[in-house]
C-alpha cells in the first residue's frame, strides 16, 4: 500500500516536473483554461456580490389596497375579513382616509387642506404584507385583491426590487449555462492536449505496453498531468477574477455613491475557491480520461 | 513452464500462421525455435506473451491459461517474462539508461535500488560504459545487447529471444548464444528463435522446427 502511494506520488512530481520544464507551451495551456474558467466565475461573482447587496437593501414590497372613495364601513369590513382569512397574506394595517390625511398635513406642514379641497381627496387603504415574495405569488395576490368589491385598485411598492431579483434570476441563469458551456470547454481543451502528449509519446506507450504496462500505468502521468493543469488554471482563473474585481470596485463604489449606496464586489470565500478546485480538477482528470481511453482502446496490442 | 495444447492462430484477413501446435517447455529449459522466413517463429514467440492470442487451444505459462485471461489481465503475465523483440523495438529518444529502467518503472520497482539493478544488467551485456548513450549511436550488435539487458533487467523467470543473431557475425552471435546460455543457467527459461540452424546444433538443446506454422521433422 505504502508503495503504491509512492508510485503515485512520484508520478504526480513527475507530472508537474514535466508542466514546469516546457513554461512556454504550458503557460499558453493554461491561459487558455484560465480563461475558460475565468468568465462564469467572475459573473458568478458579480452576481453574488449584487444579491448580498440589494439583500442588504431590507425593501420588504408591500400591497397598498385603495378604496373606492364612496366605499361604506360594511365594504371596509368585507375587505378585512378577507386579508385576515388569506393564507397569501402575512399582515396587513388599515389607514383610515381621515387620518391619511392628518399624516399628509403634518408631513407638509401645512393644515386644512380639506377645507380648500371640497372635502378629503384620500381614500381609505389597507397596506398588505405579503407572505411570500415570489413574484408570481405576489401578482396573483395584486390581482385576486383587485378584485374585491369597492376595491379601486392595488398598488405593489418596490416592484424594482421585484425586477432586480428577476434580473439576478436571470443572471444566474447566465452564469450557469456560461458555466456549463466552459466546462464543456475545458473538458475538451484537455483532451485535446493530451491526445497530442498521447501521440507525441505513441512509441513510448506502445512498447511500455509490450513489455508488460498494464492501462492504469500508461494512464497515469496523463492524469497526473491533467490534474496540475487543472488545479494550477484554476488558481490563475481566480487571480484573474480577483483582479477584475480590485480594479472594478473603486469604479462601483463612485457609481453607488452617486446614489448614496455601497456597492463592492466580493472575491470567493475558502469553500467556494475549494469547490472550484475540485470541479476544475475532476473535469481536466474526466478530459483526460477520455483522451488516454480512446488511444488504449485503438492501439490494442492486447 | 509453457505448454501448447492444440493451438491455433489465424490473422484478421484469414492466413494460417499457426496449425494445430501442441508441445511443451519444462521450467529452466533452453530450447531453440527453428524455421525458415514465414515459418510462423515470431507468431508462436507472441502467443507466449499474449502479445497475440490463440484462436483455438490452449497456451498456459506460469500455469496460467492465456486464452481464458481477460485482456486486462496480459500485462501482468508479461512481466514476468523477459522478451528481446526481433525489431529491437527500443525507445530512441532515451538514454540506453533509461530504455533498461522501464521495465523496472513498469512492475513498480523502487527507484533507489532500480539504478543498481540497470547497472548490473547493462554490465552484463558490456555497455555500462554506454549508458548515456543515445541507443542511435549504438552498433547493431551493441543495440541487440541493449535489448537483452532491457529484457533480463526485471529477472523474469521466461525470457523470449525472436532471431537475437540476425545480422550478427558469427563470433558476435555466439557471444549472444553464450550470453542465454548464462541466463539458463541461473534457472531461466529461455526460448530462442533463429532460422540459421546452424548455431543451434553446437548447443546440443532442443530445437522445435517449425515450417508454415506446423513442426517439420
Ligand atoms: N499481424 C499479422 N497479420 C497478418 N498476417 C501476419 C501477421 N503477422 C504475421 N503474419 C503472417 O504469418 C506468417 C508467420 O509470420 P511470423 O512473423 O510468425 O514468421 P517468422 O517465422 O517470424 O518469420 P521471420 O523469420 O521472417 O521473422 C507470415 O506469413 C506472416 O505474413
Ligand atoms: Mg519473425
Amino acid at each position: 500500500m505504502k508503495h503504491y502511494l509512492t508510485l503515485h506520488w512520484q508520478s504526480a512530481i513527475r507530472a508537474l516536473l514535466h508542466i514546469l520544464r516546457q513554461p512556454l507551451a504550458s503557460l499558453l495551456n493554461l491561459l487558455m483554461l484560465s480563461l475558460a474558467l475565468a468568465l462564469p466565475l467572475s459573473l458568478y461573482l458579480a452576481i453574488q456580490s449584487i444579491e448580498d447587496w440589494s439583500g442588504k437593501l431590507n425593501v420588504t414590497p408591500e400591497l397598498t389596497i385603495f378604496m373606492e372613495m364612496n366605499s361604506e364601513p360594511a365594504d371596509l369590513a368585507a375587505v378585512e375579513g378577507t386579508l385576515k382569512n388569506h393564507p397569501k397574506v402575512g399582515g396587513f394595517a388599515f389607514i383610515d382616509k381621515d387620518h391619511a390625511l392628518e399624516a399628509l398635513e403634518a408631513r407638509n406642514g401645512i393644515s386644512g387642506m380639506s377645507e380648500g379641497l371640497d372635502g378629503n381627496p384620500l381614500p381609505d387603504a389597507f397596506v398588505v404584507k405579503p407572505a411570500s415574495l415570489q413574484t408570481q405569488d405576489l401578482d396573483l395576490l395584486q390581482k385576486e385583491l383587485s378584485g374585491l368589491p369597492m376595491v379601486e385598485n392595488v398598488q405593489f411598492d418596490a416592484a424594482w426590487a421585484q425586477r432586480l431579483n428577476q434580473l439576478l434570476k436571470l443572471g444566474a441563469q447566465l452564469t450557469l449555462f456560461l458555466g456549463i458551456a466552459f466546462a464543456v470547454a475545458l473538458v475538451l481543451v484537455t483532451h485535446n492536449t493530451i491526445r497530442m502528449q498521447i501521440l507525441a509519446r505513441r512509441d513510448e506507450i506502445g512498447i511500455s505496453k509490450l513489455i508488460g504496462a498494464s492501462d492504469s500505468f500508461i494512464r497515469r502521468p496523463f492524469l497526473y498531468h491533467a490534474l496540475w493543469q487543472g488545479i494550477l488554471s484554476a488558481l490563475l482563473a481566480w487571480g484573474m477574477a480577483s483582479y477584475l474585481i480590485h480594479v472594478a470596485n473603486p469604479v462601483l463604489a463612485e457609481l453607488a455613491q452617486l446614489y448614496n449606496e455601497q456597492l463592492a464586489l466580493r472575491s470567493l470565500n475558502a469553500s467556494e475557491l475549494g469547490l472550484l478546485l475540485l470541479i476544475a480538477a475532476l473535469l481536466s482528470i474526466s478530459g483526460a480520461r477520455l483522451a488516454t481511453d480512446h488511444h488504449l482502446r485503438q492501439a490494442q496490442p492486447h | 513452464m509453457i505448454q501448447f495444447d492444440q493451438v491455433s492462430k489465424r490473422y484478421p484477413g484469414g492466413f494460417d500462421a499457426l496449425k494445430n501446435l501442441s508441445f511443451s517447455i519444462e521450467n529452466g529449459e533452453m530450447v531453440f525455435l527453428a524455421g525458415h522466413s514465414g515459418a510462423g517463429k515470431s507468431t508462436l514467440l507472441k502467443l507466449v506473451s499474449g502479445i497475440e492470442r490463440a484462436t483455438s487451444g490452449n497456451v498456459i505459462v506460469n500455469r496460467q491459461n492465456l486464452s481464458q485471461l481477460r485482456a486486462s489481465q496480459l500485462p501482468y503475465v508479461r512481466q514476468h517474462i523477459g522478451i528481446v523483440f526481433q525489431d529491437h523495438k527500443l525507445l530512441y529518444d532515451r538514454s540506453v539508461f533509461d530504455n533498461v529502467m522501464l521495465p523496472l518503472d513498469i512492475i513498480g520497482f523502487d527507484r533507489r535500488d532500480a539504478a543498481r539493478r540497470v547497472r548490473a544488467a547493462l554490465d552484463k551485456v558490456g555497455l555500462l560504459n554506454k549508458e548515456k548513450s543515445m541507443p542511435i549511436g549504438l552498433s547493431g550488435g551493441e543495440q541487440q545487447r541493449l535489448c537483452i539487458a532491457r529484457a533480463v533487467v526485471h529477472r523474469p523467470s521466461i525470457l523470449l529471444a525472436d532471431e537475437p543473431s540476425a545480422n550478427l557475425d558469427r563470433a558476435y552471435a555466439l557471444d549472444i548464444m553464450e550470453l542465454f546460455k548464462s541466463f539458463h543457467q541461473v534457472g531461466v527459461t529461455v526460448l530462442i528463435s533463429a532460422h540459421d540452424e546452424t548455431l543451434m546444433e553446437d548447443y546440443g538443446r532442443r530445437i522445435i522446427r517449425l515450417r508454415e506454422g506446423q513442426f517439420a521433422s
